[in-house]
């Protein structure tokens, strides 16, 4: 079966700084797979060149077997080819959420999500002009499915509240909202739950669950080590730039590279007594 | 040494307390922001009766909300009867000015999609004003015969039969606007902010300059003079446009397509186009994330204003029956860039009654007040910094505008929660 997300060598410069160094990553359909590394690690980085925003030094990602750094035609210009655009990169079915949050602030949690549920839209201004049957009808059901996804991820009551106005952990809700409405299949979460309570965490854990399950892959890059652990199938650890491990989450624990690079190398010495650290206080891991 | 300091501390902090009565914890604030306030209570009795008349049209039913637009419509269409009315002889002058509104109105209305609804600067507007102008001026063979056929009316007692075909000449235009608009925009809407407002007013330049020393098309700066007008010729009824002394039948054509643009304009902005704009507006990086095809979008804002622009154009070149490079210029002439940016910026951005009302505004208060010579741009400048101080949002923004420029602070957002719990 081949992979939803593969990427073979991927390498990113910045100027003189190696952002990442030769990565190469392999998630399957339907898991929950983590990214995971100290600050600065270019977990981040990595998302942006998955999903377009810039690309890669060298090496190749390849979505359900489509090279996505190949050029492709530009429409109604037969002869010119470019790399894809972060907009078709989405209407391929990569959905994400941002790190710090970005929502449309002005706009309402609905409107925010209809904007996702548009991607896939067809009727532009002509049709609109005209009022088509096909315009009505698919107007009516982007909000539907708008209003169907904002109570999915359980912020239905909100529809016609502005999305600044929402307490933080709601708007994060709503992103993961707006994502899911550009029907991706596989969603790639930037810190879902940065800054939230212990509680919040939980439900938000719940949330994510219900997304795979309803057959999403899920992306996932996160700094709190109980979130991770509790519900990654597949963990890969960066570090400067590069993979330091790669396994399930007990694998990865027992990983010494891994508890050097998160707790300094005395402590990868004392493993045992690491793990035991790691599993109390997940707080500490993201900053070292 | 502490000492003398602590004293100076202390008769500052009495100074403090003289000037705010009630003490430090009085919410006077900075000089300005007073002055702000008391502005702002000066206009509240105005703000309260416009919120209250906008609650109240939208709570009515749709065909109550038909009946207030057409009645508007009305309102407007009998304008120059109005005039007639009151002043008279005199009324041809203003008949004029009211033309001059309506075209002000129709390139506010365009230059609003792409300020407005894109966000973004344009401040070359008037570029597509100009081309929709020449387009007609040039197609209906003005430039190259020198036609004259309104100069002595009595002299065709039939109407030629093209220039009931001049009517075409609206598409014409509007398809040269809208390729030029692409022309500029495909390569130009990649930049963002400051980079994109130099562009575009480079290429407002570029027009002019272009107009002015291409002579063989356009007559260069000496303009294209004697510009026909259109007719209407169907059977039983017959009516051959004049020129600028005879402006009511432009005024009303003018209206018409008025209406039909903010028809057609609100129908976009309320679909997947207008959802994209607000978007792009809102967060660029976001909407493209979110399969927004920015660069079309805003390309579609782009075309959509040149569209509007060149109908302006158009009928202005059949009403004044001249025009020159002089007439489409960044600041100075009656429509050019600055100016219409002004209208949509004081009206209100993102609506459509806002950059109306601003048209008119700018439009008419300059020959209200023009018996004060050149001092009354003096004093418009001063009117506009008002506006800006007491209202940045424009005198009738849209909802979503307003909510973006006053930051959601004061009144305008406890207004929209108390709409929101009354329509609950």
């Amino acid at each position: 079966m081949t992979p939803i997300l593969e990427t073979q060598g991927v390498t990113k410069f910045f100027g003189g700084l190696r952002a990442l160094n030769n990565v190469d990553l392999r998630i399957e359909e339907g898991q929950v797979f983590s990214l995971i590394g100290p600050n600065g690690a270019g977990k981040t980085t990595f998302f942006n060149m998955v999903t377009g925003i810039y690309p890669p030094t060298a090496g190749s990602v390849r979505f359900r077997g489509v090279e996505l750094l190949d050029k492709v035609r530009v429409p109604y210009f037969p002869l010119v080819k470019r790399s894809r655009r972060p907009f078709q990169i989405t209407r391929l079915g990569i959905g994400r959420t941002f790190q710090n949050i970005r929502l449309f602030p002005n706009m309402t949690a609905l409107e925010n999500v209809m904007v996702g549920v548009d991607a896939h839209n067809k009727a532009g201004v002509g049709r609109a002009m005209l009022k088509t049957p096909y315009q009505k009808t698919e107007e009516l059901v982007t909000e539907r499915r708008a209003a169907e996804l904002l109570q999915f991820v359980g912020i239905g009551r909100y529809v016609n509240e502005l999305s600044k106005n929402l307490a933080y952990g709601d708007q994060r809700r709503l992103e993961i909202a707006r994502a899911l409405g550009t029907r991706p299949a596989l969603l790639l979460l930037d810190e879902p739950a940065a800054g939230m309570n212990p509680s919040e965490k939980a439900s938000l854990m719940r949330l994510i669950q219900r997304v795979r399950d309803e057959g999403i892959t899920i992306f996932l890059i996160e700094h709190d080590m109980k979130v991770i652990m509790g519900i990654s199938d597949h963990i890969v650890v960066l570090d400067f730039g590069e993979k330091i491990a790669d396994g399930t989450a007990e694998q990865v624990r027992a990983n010494p590279r891994v508890i050097e690079a998160y707790l300094g190398r005395g402590a990868a010495d004392e493993s045992g007594h690491a793990m035991h650290a790691d599993r109390d206080g997940g707080e500490s891991d993201g900053d070292p | 040494m502490s000492s003398e300091t602590d004293g100076e501390l202390e008769s500052q902090a009495r100074k403090a307390q003289e000037a705010t009565p009630g003490g430090i914890s009085e919410p006077g604030g900075p000089r300005h922001e007073r002055w702000r306030r008391r502005g702002r209570e000066f206009t509240a009795p105005i703000r309260e009766r416009m919120q209250q008349s906008r609650t109240w049209y939208e709570g009515r039913p749709a065909w109550a909300k038909a009946i207030v637009v057409l009645g508007v419509i009305a309102l407007a269409a009998v304008v120059p009867f109005i005039l007639n009315a009151t002043l008279g002889v005199g009324a041809g002058y203003w008949e004029a000015i009211a033309v001059k509104v309506g075209i002000a109105a129709l390139l506010a209305l365009g230059l609003n999609v792409v300020v407005g609804f894109a966000g973004l600067l344009d401040l070359g507007y008037v570029a597509f004003f100009a081309i929709g102008a020449y387009t007609y001026a040039i197609a209906s063979g003005a430039a190259r015969f020198g036609i004259n056929t309104f100069a002595n009316p009595t002299q065709h007692f039939e109407i030629p039969v093209w220039h009931m075909y001049m009517w075409l000449f609206f598409f014409l235009a509007l398809a040269v606007a809208v390729g030029s608009g692409i022309l500029l925009g495909a390569p130009t809407l990649r930049l963002r902010g400051d980079y994109l407002a130099i562009v575009t007013l480079g290429f407002g330049e570029i027009v002019r300059i272009t107009a002015n020393n291409l002579d063989s098309v356009t007559n260069g700066a000496k303009g294209i003079n004697e510009i026909p007008a259109p007719a209407i010729g169907f059977p039983g009824v017959h009516y051959q446009f004049q020129g600028s002394f005879q402006s009511n039948p432009y005024y009303w054509l003018l209206l018409g397509v008025i209406v039909v643009w903010i028809f057609l304009l609100r129908r976009v902005n309320a679909g997947r186009v207008g959802r994209a704009w607000a978007a792009i507006r809102e967060d660029e990086v976001a909407a493209a994330a979110m399969g927004v095809p920015t660069v079309r979008m805003k390309l579609g804002a782009f075309a959509m204003g040149a569209a509007v622009a060149s109908f302006g154009g158009v009928i202005y070149a059949m009403w004044v029956g001249f025009i020159s490079p002089d007439s489409f210029t960044l600041f100075g002439s009656e429509f050019s860039s600055v100016i219409i940016l002004a209208m949509v910026v004081l009206g209100g951005m993102g609506g459509f009654a806002g950059p109306i009302v601003g048209a008119a505004l700018v439009v008419f208060l300059p020959e209200r007040f023009r018996s004060l010579g050149d001092s009354r741009y003096l004093v418009f400048g001063l009117v506009l910094v008002l506006v800006m101080i007491l209202r940045p949002q424009g005198l009738i923004p849209s909802k979503r505008r307003a909510r973006e420029l006053t930051g959601g602070e004061l009144h305008e957002q406890t207004l929209y929660e108390v709409r929101e719990e009354a329509s609950s």
